[in-house]
């Protein structure tokens, strides 16, 4: 049965009916289970229900998607954002798609044929899709697309996988940083970014470390990119007084709402993208960093009522609109209120990851836990592996996945350069080229020498 | 049979251990190490951990993960004549999945607050269990003890010292407005890492209350051994404790 | 929020006088959810004077009033008003220190000082702020590299050895680019007394009122720098040559990098060749020389020798910008009694372990030499103590103190001072005043000068020398 001019959220499974009070509701009851949309109180009833609400989802056209935003334009500028931005070509294309036969299309096509209706997709489009996907579908259909973007060098390339190169500090020693940087490298980490979250948020420590980075980089010969992950009004600070920053970074959320409460807009985000295109370091176009990850809105009462996923897609969509270099999720960082543990985690990050790409985005995925989910790092090691498969674009390289400032895991030098040789990828060109003139690097394979940060010392 | 055991891996302090096999300059490994908590010159298998790394991990996660499971010791919170109360939470499972029922009391447990604490007190203290119940096994008495010598010797009117059981901070609000408190003190289990399980914050509010937004809060986070020393915290809560009741204001209206 | 310190340095050396003024920005670097820790987090050099002939009203004597004329023309210059400093050093040095006028000096010129600036005298002390200022320090912190940087000046060389940004040794030299000079016609008008031993095993015709051979001049420079070279690499001296130290001998460390400061550095990193006396003499003494006969053995040596940030200034860089050190963040003071100025350390438990069951006795033993001065009590103390411990070492101290009118000043290294400060003053009360700081480290001999808090910490100077010739 296909719903024409009017919506049919009702349907039948097993003898037992099954209704649904609006789009946002489908959306919500056809997600996988997560504890964030348990807490919010709009999950589904049963695993029934889970699977009526999909089979409901998957006869709802894009246009009808795109007519019922989960927030609706008026009172949310990030649906604004994503809504004016649509290319009308490309929407005409697929409107008349129901999201099950959007399914179809996607894992049915190649690349090219993918990236021409790409933008006519709404955010909601995105997380609809994904919600009848399996997780192989996801890894499938991701692996499609490479979104390759440029800063110092270009990442997202076929046949490379990256990493972010996360040195905290709990003191922000910066000699401490420093240590991990060289740990890092050692294991051929940083293609990506150097880029440290910092403990506090001041303007003299994102100054200290950009350059502090810059030098080692400089030092050494390292094409990559440096980054202080301190808030976009302390970057922008830093950048004014002639900071040599690669890459602006801010975390983002899928409403106005939460971006309020990250202490940012759209504003304020247009006014960092014009102000590093007049005085960044880095020689591409692409030169903003964004984070986000499911549950971010519904911690800080933005998400309208609307599921992780979907509020989680609309991040990408507001971050599309800057061209970012690098964009991922930081899956399972607040903790088993949202992800509960390492079923849903796997799941969120290759969500999270498919929807990026869909996007247009360098997606890349930070596999995090923390120490009170029902998760460990064998969950961790999974999705990292899943993600190499599905041609993700960089994970996070930490000393032993164990982030000393954050008090989480994520996963370690030691595991990019092991997905590095199973998978047969290399790091970015020119960054290999380095590892292998430092003597770190031999035909994409770790040397003897690796693994020695002392070389950096002496 | 003489006892024999196979050495306790976490008695090795993992911070100054160097484990790469021939590094360049093992003097330059050992400096390194000096500088940072963080696992750097781990070395490798291949390219995985060597087996010393991972068994380390593996112990200090799971220590990590018993901290969030265990319940504080109530021998200790009666020695220091806590009153013990607990929140709508019915056990550490829904702790840890309903933030929301963490933060709440029945009616009867605020009446009973009511009736058996200290009211109008200047000073209230509360712990409560987070998310580690080992960092109140390990801090509590010392911060609580400073805490209390100093805040007598001031003349300030201590209240009853209160317990929660399986609380979130914002607990703080609901018995400050309870008890009519001035200064409202909670310290609570932070989120374990695998640094520490017994790392303690502490959350100060003037006047605390359930209408007043996050930012009415003043805190100290990472009270631990090798963080900021159990002691030194408790003397620096004290005195913004004192500043608060002068200044009549806590959180980012308070200069420190 | 970052608060900003004038600081200045003012150099009194055998030849040179020079001030600079700089601006040091302190702030919590910590974030809002942790104990603040406040610290320099910047240091910006925003005046350099001349480099002034030091005015000498004969070889012996600083004229006072010249001094005084010259460096308040600095201040004026600067537009820097003297109450709006609050730290720095004025630093006595060379030959200059070792004369009877060294304290004249420092009372003519403290009206310069504001309220907070420490005078100070010594070749060690002097060798140690010119390896600050020199960047040798920073060099060997972040090169992983034993340094040692020679400030060569007028009358004196002094070394100092820095290993990963500490000080490990510091040592001084009679050898100095004015120990001979020549007057307009380039004839010897004076050899200082300190060399005469070397010129006469050198066999050297060098005499006061004759016109010297290059050669010989030559002979001798080659010789001092040779001598540099030798305690560079760490080779064993003659005794003619060990003649040369002030006061002690060096540890023998060796080390990897050498960088030379001082007025002679000018012409030791310059291009210039020094082949004949009238290129020698250029400047009246043989600095010229003595600087290219240094860069030619090292050339020879194949050593590696290093530029540093200052040369000639590096000195009084030191002096303005790293004689000061702030105390911990959380601390006890009573702000009415500061600034406090030349407290004498008391270190109880002297080099050995520290058992808090014996801190009174200990005390007790160390405080007898001060009847009834004010001293500063000094200790490691436990890395994270418990509440038992602080309360047994506030006990003893206070019963110390008992019978004492002074104020009880503590000084601590590990991180425990605002614990101790409050349990020590909830026992004396009104009684007595308390100030009780850590995160310093001192030792027996030294003494200690606390200034007016900045963002709830001290500033602290720690003198390890002071006049002590």
């Amino acid at each position: 049965m296909r719903a024409g001019d009017f919506l049919i959220l009702k349907t039948k499974l097993f003898g037992k009916v099954y209704s649904f009070k609006n789009i946002k509701d489908v959306l919500a009851k056809a997600n996988e289970e997560k504890a964030g949309d348990a807490l919010a109180g709009i999950i589904a009833g049963s695993s029934a229900e889970r699977v009526a609400a999909k089979v409901v989802l998957s006869e709802i056209t894009l246009e009808e998607l795109r007519n019922h935003p989960v927030v609706p334009y008026e009172e949310d500028e990030v649906t604004r954002i994503i809504e004016d931005s649509i290319n009308e070509e490309a929407f005409n294309k697929i409107k008349s798609l129901t999201v099950g036969e959007f399914r179809e299309f996607l894992l049915s096509s190649d690349e090219p044929s993918i990236k021409k209706i790409r933008d006519g997709l709404t955010s909601e489009m995105v997380a609809a899709v994904t919600k009848l996907m399996s997780n192989m579908d996801l890894v499938y259909a991701a692996q499609k697309i490479k979104n390759p973007a440029t800063c110092n060098t270009t990442i997202g390339k076929q046949g490379t996988f990256s990493a972010r190169l996360q040195p905290n500090n709990a003191k922000d020693d910066i000699e401490g940083i420093m240590a991990s940087v060289m740990e890092g490298v050692s294991y051929g980490v940083g293609d990506a970014v150097i880029g440290l979250n910092p403990v506090g948020d001041n303007i003299n420590m994102v100054t200290l470390v950009l350059n502090k980075f810059k030098e080692f980089e400089e030092k050494w010969s390292i094409p990559t990119q440096n980054c202080v992950l301190a808030h976009v009004s302390t970057q922008m600070e830093s950048l004014k007084r002639g900071a040599p920053m690669d890459l602006m970074f801010q975390s983002i959320a899928g409403s106005e709402k939460s971006n309020r409460a990250f202490g940012i807009d759209v504003a304020v985000l247009d006014e960092a993208y014009a102000l590093m295109q007049e005085k960044k370091s880095c020689i591409g176009n692409n030169f903003m960093y964004f984070e986000t990850g499911q549950g971010s809105e519904l911690s800080s009462e933005g998400h309208h009522g609307a599921d992780q996923v979907t509020m989680e897609a609309r991040c990408y969509g507001l971050a599309k609109r800057y061209h970012p270099f690098l964009v991922n999720t930081v899956v399972g960082f607040i903790g088993p209120e949202y992800l509960y543990n390492g079923k849903q985690t796997i799941r969120a990050g290759l969500e999270d990851h498919f929807m990026g790409k869909l996007t247009g985005l360098p997606m890349g995925v930070d596999c995090c836990h923390t120490n009170h989910m029902a998760s460990d790092q064998n969950d961790s090691e999974i999705l990292e592996m899943l993600l190499a498969e599905a041609d993700c674009t960089y994970i996070m390289g930490l000393p032993v996945a164990d982030d000393v400032m954050l008090m989480n895991q994520t996963t370690s030098f030691h595991d990019v350069a092991t997905i590095r040789e199973i998978t047969n990828k290399r790091p970015i060109k020119e960054f290999e080229e380095s590892m292998e003139s430092l003597g770190i690097m031999e035909n994409g394979k770790l040397t003897e020498k690796a693994g020695d940060p002392s070389i950096f010392m002496v | 049979m003489d006892e024999q055991w196979v050495r306790d891996i976490s008695a090795v302090d993992y911070t100054s251990r160097v484990t790469v096999r021939n590094p360049k300059s093992i003097e330059a490994c050992v400096k390194l190490k000096e500088s940072t908590n963080a696992r750097v010159c781990v070395g490798r298998a291949g390219t995985r951990y060597r087996t010393e790394t991972l068994l380390r991990f593996l112990a200090d996660h799971a220590a990590a993960n018993d901290s969030v499971w265990s319940d504080v010791d109530e021998s200790l919170v009666d020695r220091l004549g806590f009153f013990k109360i607990k929140t709508l939470v019915r056990d550490k499972q829904e702790y840890i999945t309903r933030p929301d029922l963490g933060r709440k009391f029945s009616k009867d447990t605020i009446e009973e607050v009511k009736a058996r604490c200290i009211v109008n007190p200047d000073i209230q203290i509360i712990a409560a269990d987070g998310l580690s119940a080992f960092a109140i096994d390990a801090n509590l008495e010392d911060t609580y003890s400073i805490i209390s010598d100093r805040v007598r010797a001031k003349g300030y009117k201590m209240g009853t010292p209160i317990f929660v059981k399986y609380g979130r901070v914002a607990t703080m609000d609901a018995i400050s407005e309870a008890l009519n408190a001035k200064v409202t003190v909670l310290l609570v289990g932070e989120r374990p890492g695998l640094v520490t399980n017994e790392s303690m914050s502490a959350y100060m509010a003037y006047d605390s209350s359930t209408v007043k937004p996050e930012s009415q809060r003043t805190v100290i986070s990472n009270i631990y051994n090798d963080g900021t020393p159990t002691v030194e915290a408790g003397a620096q809560i004290a005195y913004l404790i004192e500043l608060m009741m002068k200044e009549k204001k806590s959180g980012i209206d308070l200069k420190l | 929020m970052a608060d900003k310190i004038l600081s200045v340095g003012i150099d009194i050396g055998t030849t040179t006088t020079q001030v600079i003024f700089s601006e040091f920005t302190v702030q919590n670097t910590a974030s809002a959810f942790l104990v603040p820790k406040v610290q320099i987090v910047g240091k910006d050099i925003i005046y350099r004077s001349e480099i002034h002939f030091t005015p000498l009203v004969s070889r012996e004597m600083i004229d006072l009033t010249k001094l005084k004329e010259l460096i308040g023309k600095e201040y004026v210059r600067a537009r820097i008003h003297k109450e709006d400093i609050s730290t720095g050093a004025i630093i006595i040095t060379g030959e200059t220190a070792r004369k009877e006028n060294a304290e004249k000096v420092l009372n003519a010129l403290s009206e310069f000082a504001g309220d907070f600036v420490v005078a100070t005298a010594g070749a060690d002390l002097e060798a140690v702020l010119a390896g600050f200022g020199s960047g040798a320090a920073a060099v060997s912190r972040a090169a992983f590299r034993k340094v040692i940087n020679f400030d060569i000046g007028g009358g004196t060389t002094n070394a100092s050895v820095f290993s990963e940004g500490e000080l490990v040794d510091s040592f001084a030299l009679d050898i100095g680019g004015r120990l001979i000079r020549f007057n307009k016609q380039g004839k010897v008008a004076y050899i200082s007394d300190k060399i005469g031993k070397i010129i006469d095993v050198l066999k050297l015709n060098l005499q006061v009122g004759e016109r010297p051979e290059f050669e010989d001049l030559n002979v001798l420079c080659m010789k001092f720098a040779r001598i540099i070279l030798k305690i560079a690499s760490n080779e064993k001296l003659t005794r003619e040559e060990e003649g040369l130290f002030i006061q002690h001998k060096n540890k023998n460390l060796k080390a990897e990098t050498f960088m030379f400061s001082g007025g002679v550095a000018e012409f030791i990193y310059s291009n210039d060749t020094i082949a004949t006396l009238a290129d020698t003499a250029k400047f009246g003494d043989i600095g010229p020389l003595f600087g290219y006969s240094i860069r030619r053995i090292f050339k020879q040596s194949g050593d590696q020798l290093l530029e540093p940030k200052e040369k000639i200034r590096a000195t009084v860089v030191g002096a303005g910008t790293h004689s000061i050190k702030l105390s911990g963040s959380t601390i006890l003071f009573e702000e009415d009694i500061l600034p406090i100025k030349n407290i004498p350390i008391v270190k109880v438990f002297n080099g050995g372990s520290e058992d808090i069951d014996f801190m009174d006795q200990s005390i007790r033993e160390k405080i007898s030499l001060y009847t009834d001065e004010d001293v500063a009590i000094a200790f490691r103390g436990p890395k994270s103590p418990r509440y038992l411990q602080i309360k047994k070492m506030a006990e003893s101290i206070v019963s110390v103190f008992e019978d004492r009118a002074n104020p009880i000043i503590i000084v601590v290294e590990n991180d425990f001072a605002k614990a101790l400060g409050q349990t020590i003053q909830d026992r004396v009360g009104n009684t007595k005043k308390v100030i009780c700081i850590d995160n310093i480290k001192v030792d027996t001999g030294d003494y200690i000068d606390i200034g007016k808090p900045i963002e709830n910490t001290v500033p602290v100077v720690i003198k390890t020398l002071i006049f002590k010739n």
